[in-house]
């Protein structure tokens, strides 16, 4: 067994979770999420590179609330998601401990959030080189050029709406996009209504995204709709000098007004 | 199926001479849902009125458009109407005609369109509009009034004698405020403390008037009608219910060079103090920042002499929480002192003093017993030059307002100076006169005529000392600009009013707003001048700008009245126009999901947190809910929710897009 393994076998023995939430081996060399009640189990849990997915996402589900003392495995994104969902109050009704594998390859069980927030804020995690380049590619564009690129990417969407799936800031039980009093956002597939839901996505994510960039890799279609979020968090950092995910009180950088703030408007 | 009226009005000519009203009637007529459709002259009119009662109940409509005027002059005149027919007010919308249409574009067939357009949009709007009920609050009948200047006093004497509870809350040891240290009062010269003594007594006699003094306002929430309210108990050090104010401790305790704010730093106190002789409540209080007891650990000889044992060095602050259903705001302002002026010397040269310095001087309680000397060296000053607007309309100084009281109490304090130095020489520099109150212009011309004050109209650029005068350099603007000189032995600034110190931090802890001088602002400049935006707090005194001792009473005595209009009824009733948090069956009962972002950006606080249990008590979830009592529409929560879960009553969602929908699709 290896010291993952172990070390979740004891938490189901002393009674500290009830469910565990992780990784387990998938054909093809993938890892899927696993979900265990049971130290007998926990031979299937892995943790390789390939443990890519943000399993936060599935502490929102009523089912799995159910379960009350749950671990997680959590990659450093997913960690970032557990302190960003925490400064939005989404996850007071859970007890939870959080298990993360570090850099040296030890096993490091979190009972509070503190601690998590603590451990994200000395490791906290860089854009990856690929979506550098790339940001770097659209910021190079001009505005028309820009629009000319992602009407062509969204014009490939199906509206499967696995972007929202897989996002942990994506909670709401009813989302606007299933309003239709009024309408806001057509049903169907084409690129304009395609364009209202990425943006309308983004716009919702503003300050939000944790950057795990799981709706990128999700997408069926491959479209990079990660970048609209990273380049928005890119320019929140720059104009209000906040981070995401990065403490567990920090508030929402659009809608606090501080002092120290260059707009005066509100004085 | 909707069956809709549209009202179209002429205004007289307002609105028909820009507007081919008749063809907007005509065309509304055919609009889809519009069962009935007319236009006259003056819809607000009675016979108007009537004409839309009739229609109501003629044609079975179920909503009805006025289109006229701005919804601010006549929507509660139409909506009672509709009411009147049988149908639920909400169902009348007006299209604004006039001020977005007839007012500003000449006649021409687009005039006429646009004005078209408006009534297409609130057509569809009333199709989507629901019954809407008016919501009914209880009100708390006791009044806070914070602060126990002349306004505060007058505020309290007016609601108190109407019947109701007040509570006041003064942070200084005695009530009276800046009032109590003026000498005499324009424009009839009578003793100041003589008018406010009587009634300072009358506040702490009154059955119906809490006092707290050494207290302040910790924290205000709630909403008109059901404020919550925390005091901080400052601790007084003296048990207030024993001591009997004997004078005893004042007179034995050895700290006795501190400076006396009361005399504006001009005499001294002891460390523990009342005041002034007339002081409201007249018992003491310990400064601890001066007593030897807690800065030193070691005296106690208060203590050891009261014959009441009323000293108590061990009492803490303490938190009084209390319900009140209006505030009146009577913080007072300040005034800039003469270290503001680098022109004038910093404040350095002793005998360069500000109006408030000069009113102590000449009162009988000051530190001089009325005869008027110069701080540096006791003697009776030989020649005085005032300084009016020191500050005031001085936009190289930051401020641009007129102070408003100078002039008189400027004019006031030559007269004073004259009538105790027959032979002295008064000179006042002045930018303008205004004297614009009753009796005030001829209080002035009797200083210029009777008093033989000598005014100057210009500035002063200049003070310096030499050989132990005060050398004023100026200009008389009405002598050719020509260079004025003054060898003078004070000279008095009539220091700009400016607001308080801590204003900021009492506006935002009341959640009322304020203008770049941190003076509180009122809801309306002219037709809402005592009320602040929050409903249920007013304003009284020169908190909300410069005002003299006249206006800050009739203001006081408004915004009192503005108290006991909302006490007058056992509950109010409020427009229903307030944000909702939509409620579903279970198991998701609201489609809200607790984030709080709403919470924080509410401006009245009007969002709270709810948690939606089980029968057997388990949590569900955490969601919000509105407050609608301290609701006021403005949808700031509407635009901040992502997933719509908040809605505005009256300006719903679904309404709005109607609207834009109607002029889209045109």
């Amino acid at each position: 067994m290896t010291p993952l393994q172990n070390k979740v076998a004891e938490l189901f023995e002393n009674g500290t979770i009830s469910l565990m939430i992780g990784y387990k081996n998938a054909i093809n060399k993938l890892a899927v999420p696993c979900f265990i009640d049971h130290a007998t189990q926990v031979e299937q849990l892995i943790y390789t590179p390939e443990c890519k997915g943000n399993l936060s996402v599935y502490l929102h589900k009523a089912e799995i609330k159910q379960a009350k003392k749950i671990g997680i495995l959590a990659n450093i994104a997913t960690l970032r998601s557990l302190v960003q969902l925490t400064s939005e109050n989404q996850l007071s009704d859970i007890e939870k401990t959080v298990i993360t594998i570090n850099a040296q390859n030890e096993v490091l069980v979190f009972d509070n959030m503190e601690k998590v927030e603590e451990y994200v804020q000395a490791n906290f995690p860089e854009y990856t080189e690929e979506d550098k380049k790339l940001l770097e590619q659209l910021n190079s564009m001009t505005r028309a050029e820009r629009w000319q690129y992602w009407s062509e990417q969204f014009a490939a969407c199906v509206k499967c709406y696995a972007c929202r799936a897989v996002c942990p800031m994506c909670y709401c039980s009813s989302c606007t996009v299933e309003c239709n009093q009024p309408q806001w956002i057509k049903v169907s597939s084409e690129t304009t209504g395609n364009l209202e839901w990425h943006t309308m996505r983004a716009m919702h994510l503003a300050g939000r995204c944790i950057n795990c960039g799981e709706c990128g890799r999700i997408c069926p279609v491959g479209i990079p709709v990660h970048l609209l979020t990273a380049q928005m968090n890119l320019d929140i950092e720059k104009e209000f000098g906040s981070k995401t995910g990065f403490s567990c009180n920090s508030g929402y950088a659009l809608n606090t007004f501080k002092p120290e703030d260059k707009e005066q408007f509100i004085k | 199926m909707a069956r809709i009226g549209v009202f179209i009005c002429h205004c007289g000519e307002n609105i028909s001479a820009t507007v081919d009203v008749a063809k907007v009637a005509e065309k509304a007529g055919k609009l889809s849902g519009v069962a009935y459709s007319v236009d006259y002259k003056y819809m607000c009119s009675d016979p108007g009125q009537t004409l839309i009662i009739d229609a109501i109940k003629e044609h079975k409509l179920t909503g009805i458009v006025v289109a006229s005027c701005s919804p601010r002059m006549h929507e509660g005149t139409f909506r009672k109407a509709a009411e009147k027919a049988g149908i639920n007010p909400y169902f009348c919308e007006m299209a604004n005609i006039r001020e977005q249409v007839s007012w500003v574009h000449p006649k021409s067939d687009a005039t006429t369109q646009k004005a078209l357009d408006i009534v297409r949009t609130m057509v569809e709007k009333v199709k989507k509009n629901t019954a809407l009920t008016p919501i009914k609050v209880p009100i708390t009948k006791t009044a806070l009034v914070i602060g126990g200047g002349i306004a505060g006093i007058q505020a309290a004497l007016d609601i108190a004698n109407a019947g109701h509870s007040v509570i006041m809350v003064e942070k200084k040891p005695s009530i009276g405020g800046h009032m109590s240290q003026l000498s005499e009062t324009f424009p009839t010269l009578d003793c100041s403390q003589c008018i406010l003594t009587p009634r300072m007594v009358e506040v702490a006699q009154h059955p119906n008037i809490t006092l707290y003094t050494y207290a302040e306002v910790e924290k205000v929430t709630g909403f008109v009608g059901n404020f919550e309210v925390t005091i901080r108990m400052k601790a007084k050090s003296v048990d207030h219910s024993k001591c009997t104010g004997c004078g005893t401790c004042w007179q034995k305790c050895p700290s006795k060079k501190i400076p006396d704010e009361f005399n504006e730093g001009m005499g001294f106190r002891t460390a523990i103090y009342s005041p002034f002789p007339q002081a409201v409540p007249n018992k003491p209080v310990i400064d601890r920042d001066h007593c030897n007891y807690f800065q030193k650990g070691k005296c106690g000889v208060c203590q050891k002499i009261c014959p009441a044992g009323a000293i108590d060095y061990e009492v803490q602050d303490e938190f009084l929480d209390v319900k009140v259903g209006a505030i009146i705001t009577a913080t007072g302002f300040d005034l800039k002192h003469a270290d503001f002026f680098p022109e004038y010397g910093y404040g350095q040269f002793k005998d360069v003093i500000d109006g408030m310095m000069f009113e102590r001087l000449a009162s009988a309680s000051g530190p001089t017993a009325g005869e008027i000397r110069r701080p540096s060296d006791g003697k009776i000053p030989e020649k005085i030059v005032f300084v009016a607007c020191a500050g005031s309309r001085d936009k190289a100084k930051g401020i641009e307002y007129c102070s408003k009281i100078c002039c008189m109490y400027t004019a006031k304090h030559a007269m004073l100076y004259k009538h105790k130095k027959h032979d002295g020489d008064a000179y006042v520099f002045y930018m303008d006169i205004r004297a614009a109150g009753k009796d005030y212009d001829e209080f002035v011309r009797r200083a210029i005529e009777e008093d033989d004050v000598h005014y100057i109209r210009g500035r002063v650029s200049r003070i310096y000392e030499k050989n132990g005068k005060l050398i004023v350099k100026g200009v008389d603007t009405l002598m050719n600009g020509d260079p004025v000189e003054i060898e003078a032995d004070m000279v008095v600034l009539a220091t700009a009013v400016i607001a308080n110190q801590d204003a900021e931090t009492v506006a935002q802890r009341m959640h009322i707003s304020y203008n770049k001088h941190h003076f509180f602002a009122e809801a309306h400049p002219k037709l809402r001048p005592v009320e602040t935006n929050t409903a249920g707090i007013m304003l009284a005194g020169a908190c909300q700008g410069a005002k003299d001792i006249p206006e800050t009473v009739s203001q006081a005595s408004a915004s009192a009245s503005k108290a006991i209009g909302l006490f007058s009824s056992n509950e109010m009733t409020r427009e229903p126009i307030v944000a909702v948090v939509n409620r579903q069956a279970p198991p998701n009962f609201t489609s809200c999901t607790g984030c709080m972002l709403c919470m924080e950006v509410c401006p009245y606080h009007a969002i709270e947190r709810e948690e939606m249990k089980d029968r057997t008590g388990n949590l569900i979830k955490v969601a919000v809910k509105v407050n609608a009592g301290l609701c006021q529409g403005c949808g700031t929560c509407v635009a901040m929710c992502r997933n719509k879960s908040i809605d505005l009553q009256g300006f719903s969602n679904d309404q709005m897009l109607s609207e834009v929908m109607a002029l889209l699709n045109s």
